[in-house]
């Protein structure tokens, strides 16, 4: 960290946001083509049904309708909204049709239409007579795994989805349960989070001459192009995913949603369609946040603090389809070996399925959930030890070359120490913390909590996380930067564009990113998932930067008669480094490259392929000061700090951004957030965001986002992912600081004021007792 | 279907249309004039990304006024907002700031922003996340968005001619 470095490092303007600033950024939900048609889903209003009969043939008579599709145009090969599942070698579960003979939530799509305008196709969706056989449906995993609960697939008994299956266990777990002094144990719930990006899920398909072109959403273009050939049963190369900007993304991107249907109507109407969904169907059919319902976890340790086993089982409540479940219960596992040094681990993971809306991905995947429980279980072991919360964190969480998430990984870099320090120092802590059992009076209680962890930057080497990056120079010695992250405004781009021209000693203006992204263009990447987007493709980038460098300066080498080696590139000026009065423009090389008259014409063009194997843990230190209102159950969120080891902050504006969001979201998950599903009917009850509440401006506590930089080896300039660390640690900072401040411990979020009441009158009965 | 026939001006453009009584003022901005810079977000007045500004500074949800009612008002959007090529204040303040992110509740975000100082050159921090409340930002943690508005609220005030007059002093 020595280096001077001129971009990196530096708060300079996200490109793209001119654009967004001035209503000019292209989303889906603005892509306008000729000829386009507008797309209507017909949504089932039944949680299970079979699908008898579907009439189209009103609505197919109505001026104006270009297509009506439904099971019959359906190819049926099975498939998945999970397009991750390629990144897996065995894959993940697919058990979905674009339209099934069952519907399995309600909400899922039986027909769809296109016609001229949204009028007629709301009107023609209408006409559709569908007649169903309702079938009896199941709504929670205690439910759906009794003996002769209602089948949600016919071929998983006992709506099994996944048997309780051990995975990355070590050690002896009950014999060093056996030799610990002092064991916590519980049993936590989690919500259903949704993503609910402002623009609502949509996207255009067009079908023209044998090739389908998608503006989408995605996150992972290049598998979501194949999973749309999968589905449709064409082949892949017939498929071209193009990513405008996305008002959205947190996960809601790495799964499909209106394509496959958007697909089958462009395919039949031979015109270009759009299907953007309302808010409401996008709250009720958009795949949610991993929803792992129970944590059940366990932990022992030394009179000392000395960790000694934990065991934990995490049950998915996979809803209709499997989605992302397993991979989510699975990263609530991975992600919970890394934080302390545990002499022994049990862990298994189970999905059960439900007549719910299914799930797919949210920023904090199965980290949230196993954080949520082991940060609660930390302090409980730290209050019967009688030691300090944060001393405990200090002194057992891994470090350097610890364990990783995944067999055979090691720890790059920690930073967690100083996290801890910085965090507790901006909160107060030493004033504000009286020790265990502090007495506190009043109607209106403060209390203050920490929670810590260790997530990572792309989930490498479990996942197949290969990035292309390509850089292609113009006569002007500016270049562009060809990669396909997905555009949901994570700013990666800006770090990206600064780490190519710092590299290449040539401006931040010189560097323009490819948008819109299209795969007919870009290189085979994963995309954006897991905090995968600065860490593994900035380091394609770079590398890619670098081999454009040593083209440079050979190129230049040979203009001046000076030793490759014996140059450097500042401020767009090659020179020697001995004699820097010597030396060539940058552009004047790139010029020479392109015009050249006969003199080796070579327009420099590199791409860079990198494949990760390390997973460089970024780590974070959360604490909350809450105020507990005694009578209402209110929960105030007084002051929320998040420190955050990030390795470097190529963008520190970009990084905050991403953090202080994360941070928002957070405290909507340990709070408020949660979609509700009738366990009569199953209807989602919260459809709007006046019933699904976002936090909005008045709901934002004094927060901070605080940046700890000491590097990680592995990283482009040393940086780590800041993606989703943000989200984390609010939960369990502000459940610890409610049992400081009222003395109860809560195993739900959301940590609603009914919750809350419920457990103070608990306690007051039980003291009472 | 019952039309009105209804004169408005849009960023100093005036249209006259014969418009159905029920279709909203954001179908028309978007539908039918093409103008996508105004977003739907929720259709129900929930989030604010529908937002624009009629006669200058009163802000409104599109979503939920009637078009037929803007008969000979002056609508202004986000594209409407800079001058001569240069970004209004506000806007510069939100890139500078990093108060953007997906960029989806940026153009009503944005406008509000107007409209809070149009009222009220120097507002606090209370005042700026009062006024703002009503729109919905999923991606920033509003943070960045407070501090953009005290920006764009201080470089209002130093290019005002007034101020200019009193000595440029803010």
């Amino acid at each position: 960290m020595q280096e001077e470095l001129r971009v990196v490092g530096k708060r300079v303007p996200v490109k793209e946001n001119f654009d967004k600033v001035q209503g000019k950024a292209d989303y889906c939900a603005t892509i306008t083509l000729p000829g386009m048609l507008v797309g209507k889903l017909l949504h089932s209003p039944h949680a299970h049904a079979r699908v008898v009969s579907v009439d189209t043939s009103r609505a197919e008579g109505l001026q104006g309708v270009k297509a009506v599709v439904t099971k019959k145009d359906d190819p049926r090969k099975i498939f998945t909204w999970n397009v991750m599942t390629y990144q897996l070698p065995d894959g993940e579960p697919q058990d979905q049709y674009i339209f099934d003979d069952v519907v399995r939530y309600v909400g899922e799509p039986v027909a769809a239409v296109a016609a001229v305008n949204e009028e007629i196709a709301k009107k023609a969706v209408d006409l559709i007579e569908v007649e169903y056989d309702v079938l009896p449906a199941v709504f929670s995993v205690e439910d759906a795994v009794k003996k002769g609960a209602p089948r949600v697939h016919d071929t998983a008994e006992n709506n099994i989805g996944a048997p309780p299956t051990p995975v990355f266990c070590y050690g002896d777990v009950e014999k060093d349960f056996s030799e610990s002094d002092t064991i916590v144990e519980g049993v936590f719930s989690t919500s259903k989070q949704s993503q609910a990006g402002l623009e609502n899920a949509g996207c255009v398909a067009e079908w023209r001459n044998g090739r389908l072109t998608v503006w989408s959403q995605a996150q992972l273009p290049h598998m979501t192009k194949r999973m749309i050939a999968q589905a449709l049963d064409i082949p892949e190369s017939t498929v071209r995913v193009i990513q405008p900007f996305a008002g959205t993304g947190f996960g809601a991107g790495t799964d499909l949603c209106p394509e496959p249907y958007a697909c089958l109507l462009t395919m039949k109407a031979g015109a270009p369609v759009k299907v953007a969904l309302t808010r409401s169907e996008d709250l009720r059919m958009r795949f949610t946040r991993e929803h792992i319902v129970r944590v059940e976890m366990k932990m022992g340790v030394k009179k000392d603090g000395t960790p000694m086993a934990l065991k934990a089982k995490y049950t998915g409540d996979a809803g209709a389809y499997m989605g992302k479940i397993l991979s989510g219960c699975g990263v609530a596992l991975a992600s919970n070996i890394t934080e302390y040094e545990f002499k022994s681990m049990y862990q298994e993971i189970e999905a059960i399925y439900t007549h719910h809306l299914a799930c797919g991905a949210m920023r904090g995947f199965g980290g949230m959930q196993s954080t949520f429980a082991r940060e609660i279980l930390v302090d409980e072991v730290c209050e019967k030890i009688g030691m300090n919360p944060i001393e405990f964190r200090k002194k057992y969480h891994r470090g350097v070359g610890g364990l990783g998430w995944f067999p055979d990984t090691k720890i790059s870099s920690c930073g967690l120490d100083a996290c801890l320090d910085v965090g507790a120092e901006r909160i107060g802590w030493k004033g504000k913390w009286q020790g265990w059992g502090a007495k506190k009076e009043g109607i209106r209680r403060r209390g203050v909590g920490v929670a810590a962890m260790g997530w990572l930057s792309g989930a490498q080497p479990m996942l197949l996380e290969h990035t292309n990056a390509t850089l292609k120079f113009n006569s002007d010695g500016t270049c562009t930067l060809i990669g396909s992250p997905g555009l949901l405004g994570q700013g990666v781009l800006a770090a990206h564009c600064q780490i190519a021209a710092e590299v290449l000693g040539i401006d931040y203006d010189d560097v323009r990113p490819l948008t819109p992204q299209d795969t007919d263009i870009t290189g085979f990447d994963i995309g954006t998932h897991a905090s995968r987007g600065c860490y593994c493709i900035g380091r394609a980038v770079e590398k890619a930067a670098q081999q454009a460098r040593e083209l440079f300066l050979e190129r230049a080498s040979k203009k001046l008669g000076v030793a490759a080696d014996a140059l450097d590139i500042k401020e767009r000026r090659i020179f020697c480094k001995d004699d820097p009065e010597k030396g060539i423009e940058f552009r004047e090389i790139a010029q020479d490259t392109i015009y050249s008259f006969g003199k080796d014409c070579r327009q420099i063009t590199v791409n860079a392929t990198i494949e990760p194997t390390e997973f460089a843990p970024p780590w974070q230190a959360g604490f909350a000061e809450v105020e507990v209102d005694t009578e209402t159950g209110v929960v105030e969120v007084i002051k929320m700090i998040i420190a955050h080891d990030i390795g470097r902050a190529i963008n520190p504006t970009v990084v905050e951004g991403q953090l202080e969001g994360g941070q928002l979201q957070g405290i909507g998950f340990a709070l408020f957030e949660d979609i509700i599903i009738s366990s009569e009917n199953g209807v989602n009850l919260t459809d709007s965001f006046n019933k699904y509440k976002i936090a909005s401006m008045l709901d934002c506590p004094d927060h901070e986002a605080l940046l700890v930089e000491l590097g990680d080896p592995t990283g482009p300039f040393s940086a780590k992912s800041c993606g989703e660390s943000g989200i984390f640690l609010q939960a369990p900072a502000i459940a610890n600081a409610i049992y400081d401040a009222v003395g109860i411990r809560l195993r739900d979020v959301p940590m609603t004021p009914e919750r809350v009441l419920a457990a103070l009158k608990n306690k007051s009965s039980t003291q009472t007792n | 279907m019952k039309t009105h026939s209804t004169t408005f001006f849009v960023n100093n453009k005036e249209y006259t249309l014969d418009i159905p009584v029920h279709r909203t003022l954001l179908q028309v901005l978007r539908d039918d004039l093409s103008m996508t810079d105004v977003k739907y977000g929720c259709g129900a007045g929930e989030c604010g990304a529908c937002t624009v500004l009629v006669d200058g500074d009163r802000p409104i949800l599109s979503c939920l006024t009637l078009a037929v009612l803007m008969n000979g008002r002056k609508i202004t959007t986000v594209a409407g907002l800079e001058k001569e090529g240069e970004l209004h204040p506000v806007q510069e303040a939100f890139v500078e700031e990093g108060a953007i992110q997906c960029g989806y509740c940026t153009p009503g975000m944005v406008l509000k922003s107007v409209s809070i100082l149009e009222k009220n050159p120097s507002p606090t921090e209370k005042d700026i996340r009062r006024g703002l409340e009503g729109n919905i930002c999923r991606c920033t943690g509003y943070e960045k968005i407070v501090k953009a508005v005290q920006r764009a609220s201080i470089a209002l005030a130093a290019s005002s001619p007034v101020k200019q007059k009193e000595g440029g002093k803010v």
